[in-house]
């Protein structure tokens, strides 16, 4: 065994070791509602989910759509759930057509070119508002943050998300 | 005609119901959601978006649409139009309609001086001051990893001697976190043991409570408006007996803690009538009682052992007894088995299949229903629970089509329910052990059969009756506080005038007649009369 061959299974292993950790520069928005019981079921997930796959190059941002959400209310709702991402208000609904979510919570996960690669739910725990599955069977988000760490090509994929829906900006001229 | 000019009334009151392009928060949905939605959905209560005024109804217009459309809120699982309880939160048609328009048409605010007052919401006890309030020991607190708690708490009561209750009351001490409670009496002294076993306070168990069970009192879910027994009934509270409490914590992302507390109020008046339990399960609780006896703490395979040894018959269901002789046995002291209980298969939901049961409880005297408390698990789909006397008629109890384990709970009748000796209860239940079903617990799907897991099933319907005297259904089981649905014909809220109106236009009508409507007819027997009109004016008003 030469010199040369330690030389390269040094570096091979290095790259296999580092390559677990080393994801495609991507974002996760995540729409949630302070008054929605549904993301709030989600909290304990979302922070689970960010523990394993957040990185520099995949980021987490929570977007708060909902016309009620102060920038106060956000940030309690951040440190009671214990969010470990940066939450945005959302109140113009700029993010909410920009990506097309519809409900809290959504998920949106856009690749390096801002192309969306996945719209919908974290997973399957909800059949529908209020029928909450006893074993979760399908886990989108976390087989689309698998695949982006294990840069395996991905096509745009959608889901629907189950939870509280968005209500869009008010289209009369009453307030 | 009757009446003409008060049907012109109703007729112009009808032609003035507001079209899509004029409904408005202040003058049509505010009266809609501060007297349905606001007394859970307000700051510390269990629904979690607030909903005490105009800018927070509008920010959840479309939530609120999607909820009342599919029924899903306000929360209320028996069917209206099949009997009526107390208590019923349930929208008309025309309400979800309104809302409905609202939404569509941008949700507009409309003139606020229009808008409804919002109700008072009682901070303390609704019923006055209690004879006796026990409260939890210590802080339970949850473990915050979104699964269902459900923890017994046992409440000493201390009572040097047997009293009769005339109304219990539970106060959730965290009213986001407690999704609902049921009450029972031990006084063996099980469940005191099986909280000493445990490390922490109380002991978890979620289909019943794990111990021999005296009494189940009235059950609480958000929302429910406390029953008080009326004149002369109540429940016996036996001496040092001790008060369990199951409390279903509701799946929560994080640590939090809840102390709840239950009033007790005991009768003022002597007590005449003791009300009862009568059950409707898979098996047949006497058949159990002769095969096991009361077998209370002893080991059943070591009984089958000595049957076997003696060389006794076994019974050809025995396994289906085993499983449950264990929970009958705990249900012993509550229950009187009045009857031999009948169901048409063994109660086995093989996997993969919807299963539906049949059971059947005779009544050997006459009886008076106070309440009936439906229990299945998560395979659970629906009931339909009606009693037939000798003479063939039919009367319904309770109809639920889309049963949810999260609220089950007791409903009371709003008067008292005669069923005359020799009638049949008849319960028809259906379980769906498919894939299809979200809330199944296993997966893949496995054969499941009675047992007390989350992973097992149940069927228990339990009636609260005292034996029946002359008079009993022009007896009204009024909730203590609120409203009465009973006689609020146009689903306003409100006893009032246009109730009146509604009332005397049907006055004097009998079954048969082709107007007749038999929610007019308040004591059931055929007729709108004089009888109805006395029922109607006690109600009258509030």
């Amino acid at each position: 065994m030469n010199w040369r061959h330690n030389i390269w299974v040094t570096v091979g292993a290095i790259f296999l070791l580092a390559g677990a950790g080393i994801c495609a520069p991507h974002k996760v928005y995540v729409f949630l509602g302070e008054t929605c019981p549904v993301s709030r079921h989600y909290t304990l997930t979302l922070r689970n989910l960010h523990a394993q796959y957040a990185s520099e190059e995949l980021e987490f941002i929570g977007v708060f759509p909902n016309r009620l959400s102060t920038p106060t209310a956000i940030a309690a709702f951040k440190e009671k759930y214990m969010l470990p991402f940066s939450c945005i208000r959302d109140s113009a609904h700029a993010w909410v057509n920009r990506l097309g979510a519809t409900v809290t919570p959504e998920v949106v996960v856009v690749d390096s070119s801002n192309a969306a690669i996945y719209r919908g739910r974290i997973d399957n725990t909800f059949a529908r508002v209020g029928k909450r599955r006893r074993v979760v069977t399908a886990r989108d988000l976390a087989d689309v943050l698998n695949a982006i760490c294990n840069n395996t090509p991905l096509t745009f994929r959608q889901t629907q998300a189950i939870g509280c829906f968005i209500t869009p900006l008010q289209n009369t001229a009453q307030e | 005609m009757r009446l003409t000019a008060l049907s012109i009334l109703a007729l112009l009151c009808a032609m003035a119901s507001p079209s899509a392009q004029t409904v408005t928060f202040g003058e049509h949905i505010s009266p809609i959601i501060y007297n349905n939605c606001t007394s859970c959905h307000r700051t510390g209560e269990i629904g979690a978006m607030p909903l005490t005024n105009y800018s927070e109804v509008a920010a959840h217009a479309t939530m609120i649409q999607h909820v009342t459309q599919n029924r899903y809120m306000p929360p209320w699982k028996p069917d209206p139009t099949y009997s009526q309880h107390i208590g019923e939160r349930t929208l008309t048609q025309s309400e979800i309609d309104l809302i409905r328009n609202w939404v569509d048409a941008g949700f507009p605010q409309g003139d606020l001086a229009l808008e409804a007052p919002l109700p008072t919401f009682p901070t303390g006890s609704a019923l006055g001051t209690p004879d006796l309030v026990l409260t939890m020991a210590e802080p339970f607190a949850i473990r915050g990893d979104n699964e269902d708690q459900y923890q017994v708490f046992v409440l000493p009561t201390g009572l040097a001697e047997p009293r009769a209750i005339a109304a219990v009351e539970f106060r959730p001490g965290n009213r986001q976190i407690v999704h609902h409670a049921l009450l029972a009496v031990d006084i063996t002294g099980t469940a005191r043991q099986n909280d000493l076993e445990t490390p922490e306070y109380g002991y978890e168990s979620f289909g019943g409570f794990d111990s021999p069970i005296a009494a189940i009192l009235p059950s609480y879910t958000p929302g429910t408006r406390t029953v008080a027994f009326p004149h002369g009934v109540g429940q016996i509270l036996p001496q040092n007996a001790d008060l369990l409490v199951q409390v279903h914590y509701a799946p929560w992302p994080i640590a939090e803690s809840d102390q709840s507390s239950v009033n007790i109020f005991f009768k003022k008046e002597s007590l005449e009538r003791e009300v009862g339990l009568i059950a409707i399960v898979p098996f047949s609780l006497n058949d159990i009682k002769a095969f096991f006896g009361n077998f209370g703490g002893r080991d059943i395979e070591q009984i089958i052992a000595q049957l076997e040894a003696s060389g006794a018959e076994l019974p050809p269901n025995l396994d289906d007894l085993i499983d449950f002789a264990a929970s009958a046995n705990d249900l012993f002291g509550a229950i009187n088995p009045m009857a031999k209980i009948e169901i048409d298969s063994r109660f086995v939901i093989p996997a993969r299949e919807v299963k539906t049961f049949r059971g059947t409880l005779t009544i050997d005297q006459d009886i008076s229903l106070l309440s009936i408390y439906l229990h299945m698990h998560l395979l659970g789909q629906s009931w339909e629970v009606y009693a037939v006397d000798p003479q063939g008629n039919r009367t319904d109890l309770v109809r639920i089509s889309d049963w949810d384990f999260n609220w089950q709970g007791s409903y009371t009748f709003t008067h008292f329910q005669k069923i005359a000796a020799g009638s049949k209860i008849h319960a028809v239940t259906t379980y769906d052990n498919t894939i299809d079903n979200p809330l199944n617990p296993n997966y893949p799907p496995r054969t499941v059969a009675w047992g007390e897991k989350t992973t097992d099933e149940m069927l228990l319907v339990a009636m609260e009756y005292v034996p029946y005297r002359q008079g009993d259904e022009n007896i009204a089981l009024a909730p203590s506080v609120g409203y009465v649905a009973r006689i609020d014909f146009d689903g306003d809220r409100q006893r009032d005038f246009d109730d009146f109106v509604l009332f005397a236009q049907n006055f004097g009508l009998s079954q048969g007649d082709a107007d007749f409507q038999s929610r007019f007819d308040l004591n059931r027997d055929g007729r709108v009369d004089f009888a109805d009109f006395i029922i109607f004016a006690r109600l009258f008003g509030g």
